[in-house]
């Protein structure tokens, strides 16, 4: 019943709020119906009716008075007045423009970092599959408790899981592989799923052209159909719309398009191409299905799923002990089994929300600081509005409703960044995790602009009730008597002096993961130390053996060979081209740098000081090459001699070394004949002693990480490569060689994929977009934090400035010099500078300690700079309100009544 | 007769309910029946009686609708809800609380 009450008194609420007049004529009826009555009491008392009806409206008294009362008495009286107050906070905009562009940057970089944030956390944690019911769907995998790892699910399995569960329908086998495809003349790399024709039943999508695959489909002696995307069709087939029944080429196969998908379908990946999964040319047992997907038959719970799977498993346990005694079947969700997104995020992006969080709320409470201090600029409109009858409240949702306005304005400009900011992130996040689930959405959602509008309100509400809170304290006499006495009543107490020492101390803090990352960064620019720009790198991949698995080429030594094979007929084919000059191969391009670092033991001979914490140990980089590598590039030996065919047959354990290994490891001595072996324990050639046959230019090292860069160089047969990246010298632009090298590779074998091919400067280590995002990320962070610092101190200096007019006056008349004015005026801004910086140049040491030593002096200088510059900075922002306090002349200050 | 006197300050809300709680009725009526209870001594600014009424229907405490009368005319009529009767019982012991006080001091020698 109170629940019935309270709701239909909101319903009265809401429709006065929309039907404002009809309840305003309401009041005038019911008014109007009690004058009636007493003038008719009147009558009946014996007055003439004129008399009556004058007596009763004496009695009851001003109705205008009563009805504004009446209005005001509702809580939304204060929505007409809200109108109002944003018109003026429009003008307010307009009138401190400064203020306005430096609260817009500071809001929108608030809601723009914040919101990316949550969209991000938000697609990671709790993602939404984009598909028909798709949260229903779900994953079995098989789970070795012994190992505790992963076992991937037999055609055995599937069939029992299959036959055996009634709470899981639609079960659907799931092979993903990288295929060769050719298109007409075109040929390109693209992800492909082998499926059960279940698993279009499974995501209950039908294809936009044609058909899905059907269960004949896969039955031998089918005739071999795909499935394509939209994308794919789109992109290859140039959205023909006779792409039903035309051909294309899966690893050199003819298959025939049946059905194209719609826009935006994927799964399980984000891949392109479908074919059918022939279940019967695999082995019965062999652990060969990568993903087993189902669907929650309708009325069943994941738990009774689980219920069910978990006896299923045992019973698999029986049936085959000796592959299943210690596997366990588990129920898994779909973003689980496929992505490690949700697994990672779930530990990243709580902290990372947290640290946006604080962020936001620092930028506010600066934004806040900036409006108190206008706000007392306004002091005695305030005052005034005070005194003729406003109440606190209505003040206090002035200033909201000013601060409200600009909050909005930076939302706007916030989101527009945040839109491009996501896609970045999310580019920047596949760079480090490799392809997106096909589930992320890399457009700002609805759910993320609600997150913004309520990050807006908060952000209001710390900017604008809190000054409006402190302005607005205290009796509206004693203020007013206050302010006319030429000294404010307001000071910069407690909380603004935490904020502007913390944003000073944060502004001088930034400056250290900035330029260690940024250091980072600028080492990317490694020069190769060859002409690099006229070589063309790609990595070169076998597809599968695209028949029956028992052919044995499976087996991954097999299809080494095959790739060897297929690399060297593809190299003459290439040496033999007009536009190539020569090739090569490495597994790593020297300005990679991803090869872990391995430790060495030299032999007992003299070498320079071994590294600290490890007995006779030394860091280097071994790197496999082509024994030709060196000739090719163009960066022979220049010291002892250079490998050989022979010593990549025979497995010879010769190395060459850089120049950088003979400075740092063998300080300076001649390495030739000098041998060492991997120190740890865990190496499979722990035991094994290399000798040092010649040394070799540095490549790929640049000046500013020579700690970095000693490099062993073993030789190596292109199967025994992982990767195998080619490097091809040509003649002209690399790029436009691109398209040729497809074509070459298609010629020697379809099956031979050419992966990722670009010009060997354009080769960037897999950390940096992360590394560039994260710098990106500091810049700008530094960038608003410093101008809010600088703002912060200009409004802390003119506040005293303004607020102690009369007082310089005063001293200026007593004969105060002008030092000792400014020392008396800015003792308490320079107090809070001066701690500020102290406390972020002490955390900034102290974060920075371990790494001191790793740190190139000249980062040290930058840091150093950076801090001087922040508190010339802050010198600057004080240079207006000190100019504004020395001139003040004794007799103006004195006059001065406000 | 003597002048009948105006409402004490901040206890028209509590005369409301009181009068309320007999049984609902409409603006007009809740002035007659406090000047009646009062025996015509008290008297009510009958138009500062609606805002009243609007701080109380704000705060819950009654409930409005409109009606017809015994003269089938539409009128506005007022009620008291539970909550109403709660804070009624509050308001009347805070009421004597303060009467009691007042009385000890006037009492006093």
């Amino acid at each position: 019943m109170q629940l019935f009450r309270v709701l239909r008194r909101w319903q009265k609420r809401a429709r006065a709020l929309v039907h404002t007049a009809a309840v305003d004529q309401e009041l005038n009826e019911e008014m109007a119906y009690h004058l009636e009555l007493e003038t008719n009491k009147n009558i009946s008392l014996g007055m003439e009716p004129d008399e009556a009806r004058r007596q009763a409206r004496i009695a009851f008294g001003a109705g205008d008075q009563y009805r504004i009362e009446t209005r005001e008495a509702r809580w939304w009286s204060w929505f007409p007045d809200l109108s109002l107050d944003v018109k003026l906070g429009g003008r307010m905009l307009v009138k401190h423009p400064a203020l306005t562009v430096i609260a817009t940057i500071a809001v929108a970089y608030a809601i723009a970092v914040g919101t990316v944030g949550f969209e991000v956390s938000r697609q990671a944690l709790w993602p939404t599959i984009p598909l028909p019911e798709g949260n229903a769907i779900i994953a079995l995998r098989n789970w070795n408790v012994a190992d505790n790892a992963p076992v991937l699910a037999s055609r055995r399995d599937y069939e029992l899981w299959r036959d055996g569960l009634s709470t899981i329908t639609d079960l659907s086998a799931v092979e993903v592989e990288e295929r060769s495809i050719a298109v007409g003349a075109g040929t390109g790399p693209e992800t492909v799923a082998n499926v059960t024709a279940s698993t279009f039943a499974l995501t209950r999508v039908p294809a936009l052209m044609g058909r899905t695959l059907l269960g004949a489909d896969e039955r031998g002696g089918a005739e071999e159909v795909v499935v394509i995307g939209y994308d794919f069709w789109q992109n290859r087939l140039a959205g023909a719309t006779d792409a039903i029944g035309r051909v294309i080429r899966i690893s050199g196969t003819p298959v025939t398009i049946v059905g194209v998908m719609p826009r935006g379908y994927a799964f399980p990946h984000r891949n392109g191409v479908w074919r059918p999964l022939h279940l019967e040319r695999i082995p019965e047992a062999s652990p060969s299905l990568r993903y087993v997907f189902g669907r929650l038959a309708p009325g069943h719970s994941r738990e009774e799923a689980t219920a069910q799977v978990t006896v299923i498993g045992a019973r698999a346990a029986t049936m085959f002990p000796e592959t299943h005694k210690s596997v366990r079947l588990q129920v898994l969700s779909l973003p689980d089994a496929v992505s490690d997104l949700p697994a990672m995020a779930a530990l990243v992006l709580a902290s990372v929300n947290v640290f946006l969080v604080l962020l936001a709320a620092l930028l506010c409470g600066n934004v806040a600081m900036l409006l108190f201090a206008r706000a007392v600029s306004r002091e005695r409109e305030l005052l005034v509005r005070a005194a003729l009858g406003a109440s606190r409240g209505r003040l206090i949702m002035q200033l909201f409703a000013e601060a409200l306005l600009l909050c909005a304005v930076g939302a706007v400009v916030g989101l527009m960044v945040a839109h491009f900011a996501l896609a970045r992130t999310w580019t920047m996040i596949e760079a480090q995790t490799g392809p997106l689930p096909f589930w992320i959405d890399t457009s700002v959602s609805w759910t993320a602009v609600l997150y913004a509008i309520g990050l807006t309100l908060v952000a209001a509400a710390i900017a604008g009730i809190v000054p409006a809170l402190k302005v607005t304290s205290g009796g509206a006499g004693a203020r007013l008597r206050a302010t006319s006495g030429g000294a404010g009543g307001l000071q910069f107490g407690g909380v603004w002096t935490v904020i502007i020492v913390v944003q000073i101390a944060f502004t001088t803090l930034l400056p250290w993961p900035l330029l260690g990352v940024g250091a980072g960064v600028l080492r990317g620019d490694t020069p190769a130390g060859f002409p690099a720009e006229a070589f063309l790198t790609a990595t070169l991949e076998m597809d599968r053996f695209d028949g029956v698995a028992a052919s044995g080429d499976t087996v991954p030594a097999m299809r080494a060979l095959r790739l060897e094979a297929r690399y060297r007929a593809l190299a003459d084919r290439l040496r033999q081209d007009p536009g190539v000059l020569d090739v090569t191969y490495a597994d790593q391009m020297p300005q990679l740098t991803t090869t872990r670092w391995r430790a060495i033991t030299m032999d007992p001979g003299p070498a320079a000081e071994p590294r600290e914490g490890c007995l006779g140990c030394y860091d280097a980089k071994a790197v496999s090459v082509d024994p030709r590598f060196f000739d090719v590039v163009g960066a022979p030996v220049v010291r002892g001699r250079a490998l050989t065919t022979a010593d990549a047959e025979h497995r010879s354990r010769v190395v060459l070394v850089n120049e950088v290994f003979v400075k740092q490891v063998m300080g300076g001595r001649n390495p030739i004949g000098r041998r060492f072996r991997f120190s740890s324990t865990r190496e499979p050639t722990a035991e094994l002693w290399y000798d040092i046959v010649g040394v070799v230019p540095d490549l790929g090292v640049s000046d500013k990480k020579v700690r970095y860069g000693a490099r062993i160089y073993q030789t190596t047969l292109p199967r025994e490569m992982t990767p195998l990246r080619v490097a091809i010298h040509v003649r002209g632009d690399p790029q436009r060689f691109a398209v040729r090298l497809r074509e070459l590779a298609q010629a020697t074998d379809p099956a031979l994929r050419v992966i990722d091919p670009k010009p060997l400067p354009r080769l960037a280590d897999p950390d940096s977009p992360g590394m560039w995002f994260f710098f990106e990320l500091m810049v700008s962070l530094t960038g608003v934090t410093l101008m809010l610092s600088l703002a912060g101190v200009y409004a802390v200096t003119a506040f005293a400035v303004a607020r102690r007019t009369r007082e310089i006056g005063v001293r200026v008349a007593l004969g105060a010099r002008p030092l000792h004015v400014l020392t008396v005026v800015f003792k308490r801004p320079l107090v809070q500078m001066a701690l500020g910086i102290g406390v972020g140049a002490t955390l900034g040491f102290g974060l920075a300690n371990d790494d001191l030593s790793e740190v190139h002096l000249d980062v040290l200088g930058y840091a150093a700079a950076f801090a001087l510059s922040t508190i010339l900075c802050c010198a600057l922002a004080c240079i207006v309100p000190t100019r504004r306090a020395l001139r003040i002349q004794p007799t103006e200050a004195l006059k001065d009544e406000s | 007769m003597a002048q009948p006197n105006d409402v004490v300050r901040g206890t028209l809300e509590l005369l409301i309910l009181k009068a309320l709680s007999l049984e609902p009725m409409h603006g007009w009526a809740i002035a007659q029946r406090l000047e009646q209870l009062s025996r015509d001594a008290l008297r009510v600014g009958q138009g500062s009686l609606y805002p009243a009424l609007q701080r109380l229907e704000e705060k819950g405490w009654v409930e409005s609708a409109w009606r017809a009368t015994a003269e089938n005319r539409r009128a506005k009529y007022y009620e008291l809800t539970p909550e109403g009767r709660c804070a009624l019982g509050d308001e009347a012991a805070s009421w004597h609380r303060y009467v009691d006080m007042v009385e000890l001091i006037l009492r006093a020698n």
